[in-house]
């Protein structure tokens, strides 16, 4: 996350001075539930995720973007493009793409599903079935529905929760790394 | 530390070679150890720094591998519990990670360990702190700093570090102690144990002395040339021992043989050492010289000193003869030398050969005594000749004028008194004739034995009451040939002097003795002899008299006693019978002559001759060839003969008696002829006339003695001067009778 402020001459100033994470829980603390800062923190967790899942082979072509792709609606407004900015993963280009449709579903790589949403976060898991599409979605249901990550608050902390046989089935992998930072993992 | 350390520490080089190669194994293992340490620590200290370093970020690396999701998804507790893992690790101090913006995200202190981190880092930095090395790392996602590491890493001191090295070190000692044991054990085999084979050869060979001894080779390497080299030197000493046996057996050999020949030769070595005296000259070593000279006859030293003296000063050769030995028992020495100079370090020396020459002195003497009788014999001899010439004439003169005047008248007792001087002057002048060996002798086959016992009776009578005749006679005894008249003269001859000796009475011994050839008493010969000893037991002959006893008219019988001619006679006797007569006397114990004459090999001796019968009426009528140069004898054989009833040719030498007998035509029956006569001797004239008439009877008138044996010449017989008219006239009657009846008449 950005993580950083000053560290490196090619950074730009003009991103969010407020996304490192340094100060995230002082700002969970301040904040409202779901409100701006816990969103901010969600926004940086998703660039997070991206930088350590692997994709089945054959999913990119050299140059290809990722699709980070918002299904339903956005409750993150424009904090996620912020805290992107022009980040990449591996070299690659992240391009946000909002999605309001099922059947739009097709492009992504990555899918957000905000818990309060027009289409429930079960149609789109249903729609997505077995595609290499990481989902993350928001409270402990969402990995029970079949959604891969989780992300939950607890207390003035984001954490998270792993859907292991999710993950198997759409041949997305999760670092390991990552895996053991999680508060659950559902497995079988 | 002196005296107990200098015996007691021995000297590196005079250890045995296994603790040589030990010591130096156990120097090169020190050394090689301290370099190994050496070397190590300088590998240590110069790099464990940098390993330091790469240890720690390594470590660093994984730390933050692992720390960074935990940071990037805000999990405080995942992160605190990875660097909780580390305190497995005891070079970890503190580790501390840091959010980008320097808040401390996790932090990892152990217990007691270093105080935990200052300041928050802002650059990446690795520095150390004493003990420590504080590592500085920024954790970074997608090119992104996102937090800081901080790593306190604790540097292990030498000493704990040595633990490491000790295995190391434990390793290379193992390796070296079993470098070791195979270099000693190939030492062992192929140094050490060659070296002490041939050490112990070498040491069986000096107390053995065995140079059969060989040590044995193992290897081509030095050791096996030591031991070739060494084997090669016990051949060598070997061969120059064998020959060096072989020389001193052939040294011994050929000293043996000099000794003995010169044992043989009765010589023997001597040498005198020389020094130089003040004035330069070299004379004899006193001591030596004194030790030469001693034995010497005290006489002779003067001369033998001097000898020596002329021979160092005129360089020349020695040779000188002297007597040595007690008086009495004195040896003749020759001794001939020459100077030997100075060589191979032997200081000069007079060296040469000493000879006993005692024997050949003697036989010198002998001969020149032998010289001297000769020339006596040949003088009396020459005088009884023309005495027996004169006897003669005055005999047969004699005979002539007594038979004119009647028996019994006093001018005829005064005539015998004549011819009895006479006839003992014929038989003196008979005595000298025998010394001078010109006796006229007729040898036969004579049995001594036989002949002394013959004589026996005839001795007692001479010897008388007082003195005993022994006999001891060898039975058997070889036959010699000898007159055997004269052998009754001399024993007669002996026995008179025996009984001179022995005034107070006495016994004579005679004894006979064969004698074997090479018998040494004689200087041997190739005879065997017959040896006559005549003993008596009285006065002796002095040691200075023994030399002349031989010699004619020499006596020690008091005046009137002898006429000196008794032993000359005996002397001359056997010399011409071509024996031996010697005389061992000792004063006061007696007197032994011996007589020796040469056995007749297988001789069968004849009986003794009888006296010749007086032949009865020796008359004749036949014709006398009568050949005399002296006058006075002429006339009287001429005149006997006549008398005898003979018709008597005549003549005054050799050749008108030839020419006679050829007048004659060999008519004559006899021939009577003197022998020794001018111009024709009697033996030519005989030989002349025996030529024309081998049968001849002939009479040789001679005052010489003239061997002639009767068996030789059987129709011949010697007359000795001084005859008698009957003498002659038995003569002539004898060889008429003994020869053939001449059938030219």
């Amino acid at each position: 996350m950005g993580l950083l402020t000053r560290v490196g001459p090619f950074r730009s100033g003009a991103t969010l001075l407020a996304a490192s994470a340094a100060w995230i829980p002082a700002v969970l603390m301040a904040q409202t539930p779901a409100s701006r800062a816990e969103y901010e923190v969600k926004s940086a967790y998703l660039y997070s995720f991206l930088q350590f899942t692997a994709w089945p082979p054959g999913t990119f072509e050299p140059g290809d973007p990722i699709h980070l792709c918002v299904l339903g609606d956005d409750p993150m407004g424009d904090l996620l493009p912020q805290v992107l900015g022009d980040r990449r993963v591996e070299g690659r280009e992240i391009r946000i793409v909002p999605i309001s449709r099922l059947v739009e579903v097709d492009r992504c790589h990555a899918a957000f599903i905000a818990q309060r949403n027009t289409i429930p976060a079960r149609e789109w898991l249903a729609r997505l079935g077995s595609r290499p599409v990481l989902t993350i979605g928001e409270g402990s249901h969402f990995t029970e529905e079949g959604g891969m990550v989780a992300l939950v608050v607890v207390g003035e902390t984001v954490r998270f929760e792993v859907n292991r046989s999710a993950l198997r089935r759409a041949g997305v992998d999760l670092s390991s790394r990552v895996l053991r930072l999680a508060l659950r993992v559902l497995d079988g | 530390m002196a005296s107990g350390g200098a015996s007691g520490r021995r000297r590196f080089r005079d250890r045995p070679i296994r603790q040589k190669v030990l010591l130096l194994i156990a120097l090169a293992t020190i050394t090689g150890l301290g370099f190994t340490v050496a070397a190590v620590s300088i590998y240590d200290l110069t790099t464990f720094r940098r390993r330091a370093v790469a240890d720690a970020t390594t470590l660093a690396r994984v730390v933050g591998a692992n720390a960074l999701a935990a940071l990037m998804f805000n999990d405080t507790s995942a992160a605190q519990a990875d660097l909780a893992s580390l305190s497995q690790r005891d070079e970890v101090g503190t580790v501390a990670i840091y959010r980008a913006d320097g808040a401390e995200f996790a932090r990892f202190t152990r217990p007691g360990g270093p105080a935990p981190l200052a300041a928050p880092p802002d650059s990446a930095a690795a520095s150390i702190e004493g003990d420590r090395l504080v590592l500085v790392r920024p954790l970074e996602s997608e090119g992104e700093v996102v937090g800081w590491l901080r790593l306190q890493y604790l540097l292990p001191t030498p000493l704990e570090r040595l633990p490491a090295y000790g295995i190391i070190g434990i390793v290379v000692l193992a390796a070296l102690a079993v470098a070791a044991g195979l270099l000693l054990t190939t030492l062992e085999r192929s140094v050490t144990g060659p070296l002490n084979q041939l050490a112990e050869a070498a040491g069986r060979l000096a107390v053995s002395e065995d140079l059969a001894i060989r040590a044995r080779k193992r290897a081509d390497d030095e050791i096996g040339a030591v031991t070739d080299a060494f084997n090669r030197m016990l051949d060598t000493l070997q061969e120059r021992a064998t020959a060096l046996r072989k020389q001193a057996g052939e040294l011994d050999e050929s000293e043996t043989r000099l000794r003995l020949a010169l044992a043989a030769a009765t010589m023997q070595p001597w040498s005198l050492p020389l020094i130089t005296g003040s004035d330069g000259r070299r004379r004899a070593d006193p001591e030596h010289l004194r030790a030469l000279l001693d034995p010497i006859h005290p006489e002779d030293r003067a001369a033998v000193d001097r000898a020596i003296a002329d021979t160092l000063l005129h360089d020349r050769a020695l040779e000188i003869e002297f007597r040595s030995g007690s008086v009495g028992a004195e040896r003749w020495q020759a001794l001939r030398g020459h100077l030997s100079p100075a060589e191979d370090g032997r200081p000069p020396q007079l060296i040469g050969l000493m000879q006993d020459v005692t024997h050949r002195r003697k036989l010198e003497e002998q001969l020149l005594q032998a010289q001297k009788m000769e020339a006596i014999g040949n003088l009396a001899g020459g005088i009884a000749h023309d005495f027996n010439n004169l006897l003669t004439g005055m005999i047969g003169h004699l005979k002539f004028v007594q038979r004119a005047l009647p028996p019994g008248s006093e001018p005829r007792a005064d005539l015998d008194e004549v011819e009895h001087a006479a006839r003992r002057a014929a038989a003196l002048t008979a005595q000298l004739l025998a010394y001078a060996r010109r006796q006229m002798v007729t040898p036969s086959v004579v049995d001594v034995n036989a002949a002394i016992e013959a004589v026996e009776p005839m001795l007692r009578r001479v010897l008388g009451e007082t003195v005993e005749v022994s006999l001891r006679l060898e039975p058997d005894l070889a036959a010699v040939k000898v007159d055997a008249g004269q052998l009754d003269q001399v024993l007669v001859n002996l026995a008179v002097n025996a009984r001179d000796a022995m005034p107070g009475g006495g016994r004579l011994t005679i004894a006979t003795t064969a004698r074997p050839a090479d018998d040494p008493d004689f200087g041997g010969t190739e005879e065997a002899w017959v040896e006559i000893a005549v003993s008596d037991v009285g006065t002796g002959i002095a040691a200075d008299a023994l030399p002349h006893i031989f010699e004619p008219f020499f006596t020690t019988k008091p005046v009137g006693q002898g006429t000196g001619l008794g032993l000359a006679m005996c002397y001359g006797i056997v010399k011409q019978a071509e024996g031996h007569i010697l005389v061992e006397s000792t004063v006061g114990k007696g007197t032994t002559v011996r007589v020796r004459l040469p056995a007749l090999p297988g001789g069968t001796p004849s009986a003794h001759p009888a006296n010749d019968p007086d032949i009865e009426g020796a008359i004749g009528n036949e014709r006398v060839l009568l050949v005399e140069d002296d006058d006075a004898i002429r006339d009287l054989a001429a005149r006997s003969l006549r008398e005898a009833g003979y018709q008597v040719l005549a003549a005054a030498d050799g050749g008108s008696a030839r020419a006679l007998a050829a007048e004659d035509e060999m008519g004559f029956d006899v021939l009577v002829t003197d022998v020794v006569m001018p111009q024709l001797n009697g033996r030519d004239l005989a030989a002349a006339l025996r030529a024309r008439r081998p049968t001849l009877p002939i009479v040789f008138m001679s005052g010489y003695s003239a061997t002639v044996d009767d068996e030789a010449d059987p129709f011949g017989t010697f007359l000795a001067k001084p005859f008698t008219p009957d003498g002659l006239c038995r003569a002539v009657r004898r060889v008429m009778d003994r020869a053939p009846a001449q059938t030219e008449r």
